[in-house]
């Protein structure tokens, strides 16, 4: 029996796999989507979504006796809770390796859907400067496309996956094709006003954030229960169940294969092409290889640039499509200022009903304009007012009925930090650690990463700016808690397959196709040449959508 | 000491396990709060109901929370691990049980204690294991139904957002939310 060739493989079913499968079926290919995690049904296999508190045995604390043996990296994760432990792998089953006093924190989510289940949802575009500032400040390479080139495609994503945010006119944060935005209170909306009139350069806005605020695309609106991270039956946030894979399904071109851990990327060097992937079927524990004319790797930032370390051959010893020599290098992921933290009381503060699941936001207003800092790149501000309650009761001095009385009254609390940009540096890289595998035989990842000089700097001048704006803005009571940033922290994970112009420097063009090999492209975080100072899965999926139609073309057309 | 042994052992065939990790370890996968020895629940009784007492709601006591704080022990939340129940009620009360000492002894004992704890976050040994103790009380209780959605509001799926709320009209509705506790991250 001939074997089946696919039109295309796309490897990984996260946030750019399932775009990757939605636009590749949408234009005419037959696909397989490979994900090395279990089948993760939407609605059926949201087993936690409406338990209440007082049903998880560990009121949603967890286990950590368990967690130490099987979670000791997934619980540092803000997201990690008992709710959603069951998105999150298995550490012990999933090693990976950093030098020495170098910790790197490494999030992760084998299934259906990978982290675009759980992930933050903060949706921004970077702006024109971000695309420019590695040509201009010399570090990294120049990213071989501009706004321009994707500006159509943010705009495309935007539409299909339902970004709420409100319009800001400020090209630090370019704006899109929003739905409404969700609502600031009376308080944040006074804190807006007095940082607006202090600073005429600052917007303290709502998050864009892909919750739905109207019914869109068939998908219902945000309920308001901020607990998005255990899946979502109303479809209200975007994830590859609820908006991408039945998109893909409904053209009737694609196939899912589960339960299925890609070991290695098959090529032939006769034609200098790759010719599909070979798995592990962790059921059966059998290899099996699938073929196909384009493989695209969309398995997340780290685990896309070790299946290409691990795919080495005579022709690439050093990795696959590695001749620039720069495969694993020049990764990043954003760091933190320190956290700061104010109290909001007043005798006028009103209560809330509902969660929003939007925290607060202000674009980038360092280094542009005519602002100049000590340091090279720039931030943007995020935070959150919130009313804490009970839970406050864990800091102080009380007990009895003074206690329960005190507890049952909430108070106003907000903290702002930084989110910061890195500089794309060579010393931060990915390498094999041939001494150590996973569960599965495969040699697994050392990563090494650290912060330098120019992040200190960008750290605590943020600091100190968020403690300035927090005093125009009224806040009382201002305090600054000390964060020790290790990389990993933010889930933003990226680079180690840059984009570039040059094949001598970098790993893809400006298509997203390996510049040593046309049909093998990555199209997930990996390909960042720059990290720019906002949340990134807009991007990697406004990148997949334009690679997708790029390659589609060249397909239908021959010429791969 | 007789009076804080965590396990009935009589009957159990664990007369020779002297330590309580030693117990906990034999008896992996059993539900330990069935084997909990009636003293400690009652001095863990005692400290829930001096901590959060009954008013026009069910404090701790009432819902049944000191029979979690040995759960929640044993697993580790907040910090705690198998012994730190024990340890803290032995210095707590040296001299024996503490829930057959006067209630105003009782009061007076943890208020110091309390005092102590959050003073400058004192590092002494009973300052430590009640910070941990309180912590795992406050979480057995407001997360509790009655501590979630009685003493404090709770809707599990709200379906609108309302910003602000108006609270000078109705009291009622100043009353704390506990359904965010653990939803309100980025």
């Amino acid at each position: 029996m001939a074997k089946k060739v696919y039109d295309a493989i796309v490897v990984g079913s996260g946030i750019t796999g399932g775009w990757a499968a939605k636009e590749l079926c949408e234009r005419g290919l037959k696909t397989l989507m490979i994900e090395r995690g279990r089948n993760v049904e939407h609605v059926k296999d949201y087993t936690t979504e409406l338990k209440q508190p007082y049903e998880f045995r560990y009121r949603l604390l967890g286990d950590k006796r368990r967690y130490q043996r099987d979670h000791f990296i997934q619980n540092q994760s803000d997201h990690f809770t008992e709710a959603t432990e069951h998105f999150f792998i298995n550490d012990r089953e999933n090693p990976y390796t950093h030098p020495e006093k170098k910790p790197f924190l490494w999030f992760r989510g084998h299934q259906l859907g990978g982290k675009s289940l759980t992930w933050g949802r903060q949706s921004y575009r970077m702006s024109p400067v971000n695309f420019e500032e590695n040509l201009k400040d010399g570090h990294g390479t120049d990213w071989p496309i501009r706004y321009e080139d994707l500006d159509q495609w943010y705009g495309y994503v935007e539409k299909f996956i339902g970004v709420s945010g409100e319009r800001l006119n400020n090209p630090m944060g370019p704006d899109g094709d929003f739905l409404p935005p969700m609502k600031m209170n009376i308080l944040e909306q006074k804190m807006s006003k007095k940082i607006a009139d202090h600073y005429p350069d600052r917007q303290l806005s709502i998050a864009r954030m892909a919750n739905l605020t109207q019914v869109h695309n068939g998908r219902a609106p945000c309920q308001y229960r901020n607990l998005c991270a255990r899946g979502c039956s109303f479809g209200a946030y975007f994830s590859t169940q609820s908006s991408t894979l039945p998109a893909a399904q409904k053209t009737g071109n694609l196939d899912v294969a589960t339960d299925s851990v890609v070991t290695r990327i098959l090529y032939d060097a006769n034609t200098n092409r790759v010719t599909g992937v070979r798995i592990i079927d962790t059921n059966t524990r059998e290899e099996k290889d699938y073929h196909s004319r384009i493989v695209m790797l969309c398995a997340s930032a780290f685990e896309s640039v070790r299946l290409l370390l691990n795919s080495a051959n005579e022709r690439f010893p050093h990795g696959l499509a590695n001749n620039s020599g720069v495969l694993g290098q020049y990764v990043m992921d954003h760091f933190p200022s320190n956290l700061v933290m104010g109290d909001l009381d007043g005798p006028d503060v009103p209560n809330y009903m509902g969660g929003r699941a939007a925290p607060l936001y202000v674009p980038r207003f360092r280094n542009t304009g005519n602002d100049r800092q000590p340091y090279q790149r720039g931030y943007q501000i995020n935070g959150s007012t919130t009313k804490s309650n009970w839970n406050r009761g864990l800091h102080g001095s009380d007990i009895g009925v003074s206690l329960k009385e005190s507890l049952k009254k909430p108070k106003w609390s907000i903290f702002l930090l930084a989110q910061c940009e890195p500089l794309p540096q060579a010393h931060n890289r990915l390498t094999i650690n041939s001494n150590v595998h996973d569960e599965w035989g495969v040699p697994v990842l050392d990563i090494d990463v650290s912060y330098g000089e120019n992040a200190e700097k960008m750290r605590s001048e943020a600091t100190q700016t968020i403690v300035e704006m927090m005093t125009v803005a009224g806040v009382k009571n201002i305090r600054t808690i000390p964060i020790d940033p290790v990389p990993g922290t933010a889930i933003h994970e990226m680079g180690g397959a840059r984009m570039g112009r040059d094949p001598q420097s970098s790993v893809l063009n400006q298509w997203n196709q390996a510049h040593d090999i046309p049909n093998l492209l990555v199209t997930d975080g990996a390909a960042m040449a720059s990290a720019g100072n906002s949340n990134p899965s807009l991007t990697y999926m406004a990148l997949t959508a334009r690679a997708c139609a790029h390659i589609a073309e060249e397909f239908h057309a021959g010429r791969i | 000491m007789k009076r804080r042994k965590f396990i009935q052992a009589s009957g159990l065939g664990l007369l020779s396990i002297t330590s309580a990790s030693q117990v906990w370890s034999a008896l992996e996968g059993v539900d330990k709060t069935t084997l909990a020895s009636a003293e400690l629940l009652a001095d863990l009784d005692a400290l829930c109901d001096l901590m959060i007492p009954d008013t026009d709601t069910l404090g701790a006591k009432s819902v049944g929370v000191a029979p979690w704080l040995i759960i929640a022990s044993e697993h580790e939340l907040e910090g705690a691990n198998s012994s730190t129940l024990t340890n803290f009620l032995n210095v707590l009360s040296p001299s024996g049980s503490f829930a057959e000492v006067p209630q105003s002894d009782q009061i007076k004992r943890l208020s110091e204690v309390d005092a102590q704890a959050f003073k400058e976050y004192s590092d002494s040994e009973i300052a430590t294991l009640w910070r941990t103790v309180k912590a795992l009380i406050l979480t057995g209780y407001y997360s509790s139904k009655v501590g979630a959605s009685e003493e404090l509001r709770y809707k599990l799926i709200p379906g609108h957002l309302l910003p602000e709320v108006d609270i000078t009209q109705d009291e009622s509705a100043n009353r704390a939310w506990s359904s965010d506790w653990m939803a309100g991250k980025l």
